[in-house]
């Protein structure tokens, strides 16, 4: 099979070796460094991802993410590795963040669109389709630098999005700023395109994305790759995290509570102070789907008042997934006590005192 | 191409980085212009050599319009850097063959002349003005973000090598003999600018030659960029 590879020296040249699955579509990078300045950014990266795949990036600020998909976009050139594509189609790429520049977005769509080379009518009804889809309904006729940070972000997805399903589509951070129904949309475009074999990478700490699509989890940090879990993995992960509101009187500190530290299934608890002037208390927890009932029975018992019960639609709990935990490590274990994180109490605005 | 030329070209015109350099430049051929008639070889040669400056200038300010962000976006759709670098340049070209335009024909068709130039002055004006632009072009390409990240840090060693490229001649005097070879690598504005000047005294073959040089050291300043575009990381 023919192959392109991208070598050190960044020159793309024929290889006849076959290093890819029996498919032999797709992307595969060895043993990838990359220094930018002083720093090592990228350091002996191995990824594959094949046709129809998508691979989740994930990490802390700082940890590779941006710097590899650069990479797999071929913006910037490896120090040392190869990496090799067999893939057809076209690439996409949602930058992390699209320049506001002097154009409206439909101007700037249709720029993309001509100067990649799609033809006038066949762009015309892409662009329709997906600001339909993206919602972006009036913001087509309004300039980049007068959109809010969400809209403008739908123009940098629809021009990644402008070269059809089949290729490979790199998006940095693609749902950052979207509002909840462009959220849904794009996740499920983005699964039908995999369908049809378009390969996905993308940065992305949204645990709507990486649930629904994602077929290997990369975490990276500092550059290396932490962790690599499989689909399997995630769905193996915990069950869904439940978020409750409760009432105590003043003064009767929860935190410190020895039968609270001891009941299973509490992820954390803190202290809301918003309300600091009132005689009550207002507490913060974060429990477990399958402990929800025996907390609920706690407080009451206790004497306190259950304000709400939230269930958050996640199942992945992503703070242990950047520390290299395993997706299922709530669900798999019930609670690891080294994970509970009680706090006393939190400030006005959220922070943590 | 076309597309993404025309893209760069509105977006340069746009984003109004042009301004600067085209309003100094069109001040700066008035003044000269402020009194007539002129002599018609003086005139042109410092004209062109103001828009060997302006073309300098207007170069580094139509290769940074794009942000890196949107420049790599480029990059992706049209599959090619050098595509992008090309089109690029051509962006650019454009807009200094607009000036060379208004600097040749403006003192003409305003009467700024004692007469009419003739058949070898045209070709003259056309040819000195143009390899001109082209040779601020090619310096300015090596004073992009993408090779000097900083403005601050750019224009000062674009300003320098500018002014060194106009006192080669006196330079080359006073260098020992050992570095008389500092004196030939420089951009060859200055003889550029004197044939044009002593246009009536010289012979035609040398100002032919003279010009050809210019072209030739723009023109590889010109391959070396797209060349090194096609290797290096893009600006990120």
């Amino acid at each position: 099979m023919i192959q392109l590879t991208w070598s050190t020296r960044g020159l793309f040249k024929k290889s006849d070796q076959a290093t890819l699955d029996s498919s032999g579509r797709g992307m595969l990078l060895q043993q990838v460094s990359k220094r930018l300045g002083s720093t090592q950014v990228l350091n002996q990266i191995n990824l594959e991802v094949k046709q129809g795949e998508c691979a989740v990036l994930i990490g802390r600020n700082g940890s590779g993410k941006s710097t590899l998909l650069r990479m797999l976009a071929g913006i910037l050139l490896p120090d040392t590795g190869s990496i090799q594509r067999t893939m057809k189609g076209s690439d996409g790429y949602a930058v992390d963040g699209l320049p506001r520049l002097p154009f409206t977005s439909g101007e700037y769509l249709w720029d993309m669109g001509r100067i990649r080379g799609i033809h006038p009518e066949v762009l015309r009804g892409r662009i329709r389709e997906l600001s339909e889809l993206l919602y972006l309904d009036t913001a087509i006729d309004q300039k980049l630098p007068l959109l809010s940070k969400g809209t403008l972000q739908k123009v940098n997805l629809i021009q990644a999005l402008l070269p059809g399903p089949g290729g490979l589509l790199l998006l940095d951070e693609p749902l950052s700023g979207l509002d909840t129904p462009a959220q849904e949309a794009v996740v499920s475009l983005l699964g039908q395109w995999k369908v049809e074999g378009t390969s996905i990478v993308t940065a992305c700490h949204e645990p709507l994305l990486i649930e629904r699509l994602a077929d290997q989890v990369v975490v990276l940090q500092e550059g290396r790759v932490l962790r690599y879990w499989s689909r399997e993995d995630v769905l193996q992960a915990g069950e869904p995290v439940v978020r409750i509101q409760s009432l105590t009187k003043a003064e009767e500190d929860l935190a410190n509570d020895p039968s609270i530290l001891k009941q299973s299934g509490v992820l954390s608890l803190v202290r809301n102070t918003s309300s600091e002037k009132s005689n009550y208390w207002l507490w913060d927890w974060k429990v477990v789907q399958k402990s929800t009932d025996d907390v609920l029975r706690m407080i009451l018992a206790s004497g306190g008042s259950v304000v709400s019960v939230q269930q958050e639609e996640s199942q992945l709990h992503m703070e242990s997934l950047l520390e290299g935990q395993h997706p299922a490590v709530y669900s798999s274990r019930g609670v690891d006590p080294e994970s509970m994180r009680l706090s006393p109490s939190m400030d006005s605005e959220g922070r943590e005192v | 191409m076309i597309y993404l030329t025309r893209y760069l070209l509105r977006h340069h015109i746009r984003s109004q980085k042009y301004f600067a350099p085209v309003i100094f430049y069109i001040i700066a051929m008035l003044l000269i212009y402020s009194y007539k008639p002129n002599p018609i070889a003086d005139s042109y040669s410092v004209t062109a050599m103001l828009l060997f400056l302006a073309a300098a200038w207007l170069g580094v300010m139509v290769m940074n319009t794009e942000p890196a962000k949107q420049y790599q976006l480029l990059v992706l759709h049209t599959g090619s850097r050098r595509k992008v670098v090309t089109s690029q340049l051509i962006c650019a070209w454009i807009m200094q063959f607009m000036l060379t335009v208004i600097t040749v024909l403006y003192p003409v068709f305003a009467g700024m002349f004692e007469r009419q130039p003739t058949g070898e002055e045209w070709m003259m004006t056309w040819l000195g003005h143009l390899g001109l632009s082209l040779l601020g072009l090619g310096i300015s390409l090596f004073f992009q973000k993408s090779y000097i990240p900083l403005l601050s840090r750019s224009m000062p060693a674009l300003i320098i090598v500018l002014l060194l490229s106009f006192i080669q001649g006196s330079l080359s005097e006073r260098l020992p003999e050992s570095l008389q070879w500092l004196g030939r690598i420089l951009p060859p504005a200055f003889y550029q600018v004197r044939e044009m000047m002593l246009f009536d005294e010289s012979k035609m073959s040398s100002f032919v030659s003279v010009t050809l040089w210019t072209v030739l050291y723009a023109s590889g300043l010109l391959i070396i960029h797209v060349w090194l575009s096609g290797r290096r990381d893009l600006r990120s």
